[in-house]
């Protein structure tokens, strides 16, 4: 029987989903190891790798099923546990280093600033492993489902670059996927809520709204929005906006937390070490969870166990008061801030070095505000994406692209009170009441929407949603002018493919042509904004530097017939959106109808 | 180690009369695990046992225990989980025996020690139970009960799914009426010869609907337990 599988290859936790060809998509648990001596299915795979020293071999003696096989790394629950007190030997967050444009991606470089570890692996093959090991899994469970390239669908942050998802979609190569399907995570919380509502989702939308992705995990927070239009007597739905890549999410929520209670036992003369702080961190958690779920908690009293065999003895205590909730996640992470208040941005680039781009700002409402702030820059540079989110009138309406509805996804929105932060900062925003759709799943809605996208890819029985390219793409050019000291030339950005490019589409950019040296190695700048939907294939900005820089291209030509090795070469460039929706970028000799693909060369100089 | 068999005979005795074992439908659970569920209600005795041990672990099964569990310890030895999967008999690939694959019935004594190291790692049971408390404050042992409390209670959801055995509220009245399951029921004060019995509900009892336990590999004959807790040291 044909399988249609969904995995959620999260920054944090990866699950997999799968659908037969009715039904609801079900969450398939994956086998792990979840103590160092036995193994067990878990609904989620902690995205964590913990990488032993030699002499700790013998320590372990789990063993997966596929052991014999297959060989992969210790992922997983136990993985992120045994490495909680060992950060030199643990992966974290893997995915964010997969969209960091300064470092090799393909080098072996995590853990990040370890010394301890002598055989480091890359953010690629991160992905990789874990990809495997959710496929090894599902095989080992469930050998009657037959599943194929053509019937996967993998999940990237809707802010991944290109460079990023074709590192991803090399990563599912590898794993034995073969050439699969991506789908911007947002989206897939989407297309769970679609599928969850069946035919009653048209009732709680109508032609004209315009809807909030508001998608907050454990270390990331990704934003998209969707446009509602009528089409044909019908409800059509166009992804019209996508958010920059947020390293701020949940996580972050129970650390400041942990830190404040931390902060209150160093103040009353028992000052935490490092696994006492991690006790905190869950009991912070668990007591965050407990007062947000309950309005009428005034106070939550937390146990920190200490090492050692004397728990009575030693156990530390303190108390979790509403105030500090209050304060640390409600009006530390969702303030109630002007729609002006935007964060303090870090550019990338420059000297900056080191570490993941962690967000300098906690403040989710300020990114929420430079969303819309970008996002209305967004439509009013395309007239078909105005005319998608109601025209001029919208605009008027707000300084902001203010939503209607917001569809809530992620962990962190369990919790009503910061749903109904969220609905109240937008409604303050908007002069006017935003809803929440109802209905939304936030836990496992990604991977159960890749699942039903996956087979509605292959059925064509449901709504898609129209997105195409999510970000418009350049390709930068050094201005041909004299030499100024003190003065850096600018670069120049060939618009290449729009944002909104679709699957299957291809423009060739006739009036540009490029002079290329054959048999050396040429490289281009590659850039990206999510905030210029408006721009035309071939439209040349004259200041590439308002766009994000996010991977370098390379190519290297061999001498086409006719032309001598070293000789210049006249090419064109043409841009490609496959039938899997991944851009693709040519180099066209025109005399010989010779291409070339460029290859992204994902480290930045 | 004889302490830990006779506790295994004790807790079947008391445990029939209060909670029943009914595996989801069409799941049929491997007696091992069964014993190691049992594991739970015995852990007091287990950690005592501990305490004693002086010898290598006893051969001998208990004489409460079942038919030995068909499968040896390979590493693909499929088990249940709590949803309704179908049973995967072949394994995609072929798994090789390992090489000193040691008897079931030290398999059903490695669950149960795996079960009770989850516990501890979790819940620091073994620690809370073994600590001498004479001396501490209520508030200390109140302190440190939130610790195991929080722990051993993730533990019990993450691996039962437990429900209770009557649905009727505590101190309300119930009739057991003829052929009702008497292995799940322990009926006290003056009982009448037949049924229907007309009482007080005492305690609703507790049942397993569901089990996902931890499956212990990597097991050998010179080890034939995992370690309860690792010694932890700070290099450096």
């Amino acid at each position: 029987m044909t399988t249609f599988l969904g995995i959620d290859l999260g920054t944090s936790n990866c699950a997999l989903a799968t659908a037969g060809p009715e039904g609801a998509p079900t969450l398939e648990p994956v086998t792990q190891v979840v103590t160092p001596h036995s193994i067990g299915e878990l609904d989620l795979l902690p995205s964590a790798v913990y990488l032993p020293a030699e002499g700790e071999a013998g320590e372990s003696t789990a063993v997966l099923p596929w052991a014999a096989t297959l060989s992969t790394g210790l992922l997983g629950r136990q993985a992120r546990e045994r490495g909680a007190l060992q950060p030199d030997r643990l992966i974290l967050s893997a995915k964010s280093w997969l969209c960091h444009p300064h470092v090799d991606r393909r080098g072996p470089l995590l853990p990040w600033g370890s010394t301890v570890v002598t055989q480091k692996w890359s953010p690629l093959e991160v992905s990789r492993q874990l990809l495997t090991h959710l496929l090894a899994s599902q095989r080992q469970r469930r050998p009657d489902q037959v599943f194929s390239a053509a019937t996967t669908v993998v999940t990237v942050p809707a802010s991944f670059d290109e460079a990023a998802r074709s590192l991803t979609l090399e990563a599912a190569a590898q794993a034995g996927l073969g050439e699969i399907t991506l789908l911007e995570e947002p989206q897939a919380a989407f297309y769970a809520w679609l599928e969850g509502q069946g035919t009653a989702w048209r009732s709680q939308v109508k032609a004209g709204d315009l809807l909030l992705v508001c998608d907050v995990g454990g270390g990331t927070a990704d934003f998209s929005l969707i446009a509602v239009s009528e089409h044909q007597g019908d409800l059509a739905l166009e992804r019209v906006a996508v958010g920059e890549h947020l390293l701020l999410g949940g996580d972050n929520m129970d650390l400041a937390l942990a830190h404040a209670l931390g902060e209150a036992l160093a103040a009353a003369g028992t000052p935490v070490d490092d696994t006492q702080f991690l006790a905190l961190v869950h009991a912070a958690r668990a007591g965050k969870e407990a007062m947000l779920g309950d309005a009428s908690l005034t106070e939550v009293p937390i146990s920190v166990p200490a090492r050692g065999r004397r728990l009575v003895a030693s156990t530390l205590r303190t108390t979790l008061t509403r105030e500090q909730v209050n304060r640390v996640v409600l009006d530390g992470f969702f303030p109630r801030t002007a729609p002006t208040d935007l964060p303090v941005v870090r550019r990338a680039g420059g000297l900056r070095e080191a570490g993941l781009p962690y967000a300098a700002d906690a403040a989710l409402s300020k990114h929420l505000a430079r969303f819309l702030t970008r996002a209305r820059a967004n439509v009013e540079s395309s007239p078909a994406l105005l005319q998608a989110v109601g025209g001029p009138a919208r605009l008027a309406r707000a300084s902001l692209l203010v939503p209607d509805a917001v569809l809530f996804n992620g962990g962190v929105f369990n919790s009503e009170a910061l749903r109904h932060r969220v609905l109240e900062l937008l409604s303050a925003w908007a002069g006017s009441p935003v809803r929440a759709l109802a209905g939304a799943r936030p836990d496992h809605a990604v991977a159960l929407g890749a699942a039903a996208y996956a087979r509605l890819r292959a059925t064509g029985h449901g709504v898609r949603i129209k997105a195409g390219t999510a970000r418009s793409c350049y390709i930068g050019m050094e201005s041909a002018t004299l030499a100024v000291p003190g003065r850096r030339a600018t670069t120049k950005a060939l618009c290449v493919a729009p944002q909104g490019m679709e699957e299957g589409t291809r423009h060739a950019l006739l009036d540009q042509e490029f002079f290329l040296y054959t048999g050396e190695t040429a490289e281009f700048r590659f850039f990206t904004s999510e905030a210029r939907a408006g721009d035309r294939p071939g439209q040349l900005l004259p200041d590439a530097s308002e766009l994000e820089e996010s991977a370098r291209l390379e190519v290297n030509l061999p001498s086409p017939e006719g032309h001598a090795p070293g000789e210049e070469v006249p090419v064109r460039m043409e841009a490609v959106v496959t039938e899997l929706g991944n851009l693709e970028l040519y180099l066209v000799h025109v005399a010989s109808a010779q291409r070339w693909k460029l290859e992204l060369n994902v480290r930045m100089k | 180690m004889k302490s830990l068999l006779y506790a295994f005979g004790a807790a079947l005795a008391l445990i029939n009369g209060g909670v029943a074992f009914l595996p989801a439908a069409g799941l049929s659970v491997p007696v091992h695990m069964l014993s190691a569920v049992l594991g739970i209600a015995v852990l007091m005795t287990v950690a005592k046992a501990a305490e004693s041990k002086a010898a290598g672990p006893s051969r001998e099964p208990p004489s409460s225990r079942p038919a030995p569990a068909p499968a040896p310890v390979a590493a693909a030895n499929p088990v249940p989980v709590s949803k309704p999967v179908p049973v995967v008999t072949p394994a995609p690939v072929p798994t090789p025996a390992p090489a000193a694959a040691p008897v079931p019935a030290a398999r059903a004594e490695a669950e149960v020690v795996a079960l009770l190291a989850l516990l501890q790692d979790k819940g620091r049971l073994v620690d809370f139970v073994r600590e001498d408390i004479t001396g501490a404050t209520d508030a200390q042992v109140g302190a440190a009960a939130r610790v195991v409390h929080a722990g051993c209670r993730q533990v019990l959801a993450d691996c039962f799914e437990i429900a209770p055995v009557r649905t009727e509220p505590e101190s309300g009245r119930v009739v057991l009426a003829a052929g009702y399951d008497a292995a799940a029921h322990r009926l006290l004060g003056s009982v009448p010869a037949q049924p229907p019995y007309t009482g007080t509900l005492l305690h609703p009892g507790w049942k397993v609907v569901s089990l996902k336990l931890p499956r212990v590999t990597g097991t050998t004959a010179e080890r034939p337990w995992p370690v309860l807790a690792p010694a932890e040291v700070q290099v450096g």
